[in-house]
């Protein structure tokens, strides 16, 4: 079903190329259907991701200047990120600490990507993504997991059509991908703050974007899927077993 | 004439030896009680995947009770929710994360009651009060049934009771595995407290 959203996003994006900003918008539904209906306002993290999906989606939509964007979108990251953490600000720890500085981090480096065609970031993303949610899936929250996995698919399916569709020129700015990054790294921080994710697979996890976004060079996506499958790997292994669903 | 005298004398040794005893049938007395942790259980269970009962329970708790047959009873017990135990350790990181206790963002389970029914020995019988579980207060009845009551080998003076409820866990807003993890908790509460 996900995949059938992207894909119609995506002959959306063809007759008017402004749509396929709003891709994030796919997951909405496949949220709503994993979470629940989210309270408002809510002490559970999970139920303010709908809110920081539509404000980034928002913003990439009608905010046209970069520099604004990039200001816009870290804004909306940041205030995510203290939203999520504020219920247990008093847990508060350097390495609290640091995955929130590192998720801010990463999320305004996006604005470094090359402004052009992005199916290696994208590929990268969706990866990155999919790691997010196997690792919060086998670490600590069936939730965040598959959260983040429908994320991945939609994001997978927008990948497989953007690479079939090569000779198209499609000219999808690379910006549309913040709202993925975005709740990304909300997804990953509520994993490590409230299903106690172990550091290591989480520091992998963050530096794989990095890698797959700001290296131009064409193995970038396997460097990134490496980090992933470490995270995964250090995770089995620190765990000791398989899991007990 | 013997036999009688003798028969007196065997009555008063068993009377008095009961009254050494805990007397277990005995009614409460009045007065504030504090729930002796390393005596008192809170057990929960829950069906999974329609194939089995899952028995958990949680390891570190606290509270008081105040009983007044004739006035205004008060319970108020505090659950540490990280101590969820289920003899897994996976399962129980699994159940403090938000897919269901959430327990760093609700770290207390809490039940409080102004309302305690009393049978015609004053024993404690229903205790109707609010449980305070993941963020949500929703009221709870729970039905009692006293085990004991009496002097402990210490000095102390002791209460004991069983009570039980069903909660249904989406009340409280935790939807999370429905279907594959029953909606319907028995919860099972075995209390020993000191008078204080």
């Amino acid at each position: 079903m996900p995949a059938l959203f992207s894909f119609a996003m995506l002959w959306l994006a063809r007759r008017k190329p402004g749509t396929g900003k709003a891709l994030i918008l796919v997951w909405l539904p496949l949220y709503v259907w994993i979470n629940g209906v989210p309270e408002f306002p809510s002490r559970d993290a999970t139920n303010w991701l709908w809110l920081a999906a539509l404000l980034a989606a928002a913003a990439v939509m009608l905010v046209r200047q970069r520099s604004l964007l990039a200001t816009a979108h870290s804004t909306v990251l940041l205030a995510g990120l203290l939203t999520i953490a504020w219920p247990v600000i008093h847990l508060i720890s350097v390495a609290f600490t640091l995955t929130l500085g590192a998720a801010l981090l990463v999320g305004g480096l996006i604005y470094y990507l090359p402004n052009e065609r992005a199916t290696l970031p994208i590929t990268a993303t969706a990866v990155n993504t999919a790691g997010i949610g196997l690792v919060s899936a086998l670490g600590g929250s069936l939730l965040v997991g598959q959260l983040a996995i429908a994320l991945a698919v939609v994001l997978g399916a927008f990948t497989l059509a953007e690479i079939f569709s090569r000779k198209t020129r499609l000219n999808f700015p690379s910006e549309f991908l913040a709202p993925f990054v975005t709740i990304d790294l909300l997804l990953l921080v509520i994993g490590r703050v409230y299903a106690d994710l172990p550091i290591g697979p989480v520091v992998l996890l963050l530096i794989s974007p990095l890698v797959g976004l700001l290296l131009r060079w064409r193995y970038s996506v396997v460097v990134s899927t490496s980090l992933v499958l470490g995270a995964l790997l250090w995770l089995l292994v620190g765990s000791g077993s398989s899991n007990y669903y | 004439m013997q036999a009688p005298i003798k028969t007196a004398v065997h009555s008063m040794t068993l009377i008095a030896a009961l009254s050494a005893a805990p007397v277990f049938a005995a009614p409460p007395a009045q007065g504030t009680y504090k729930i002796d942790p390393q005596h008192t259980s809170v057990h929960f269970q829950v069906n999974h995947l329609g194939f089995s009962e899952v028995v958990g329970r949680f390891n570190s708790l606290s509270g008081k009770i105040n009983l007044k047959p004739d006035g205004d009873s008060k319970v108020d017990v505090e659950i540490q929710t990280a101590s969820v135990d289920t003899n897994y350790d996976k399962r129980d990181d699994h159940l403090r994360s938000p897919d269901f206790f959430n327990a760093k963002l609700y770290p207390i389970i809490r039940f409080t009651s102004n309302k305690v029914s009393f049978n015609k020995n004053g024993d404690p019988v229903e205790v109707t009060g609010e449980l305070t579980l993941h963020g949500k207060t929703k009221p709870v009845t729970l039905s009692v049934q006293p085990v004991g009551a009496g002097d402990d080998p210490w000095g102390g003076y002791r209460v004991g009771y069983v009570a039980k409820t069903v909660i249904k866990r989406s009340d409280y807003g935790m939807n999370f595995m429905q279907g594959g993890i029953g909606d319907d908790i028995a919860i099972n509460l075995n209390i020993e407290a000191i008078k204080i």
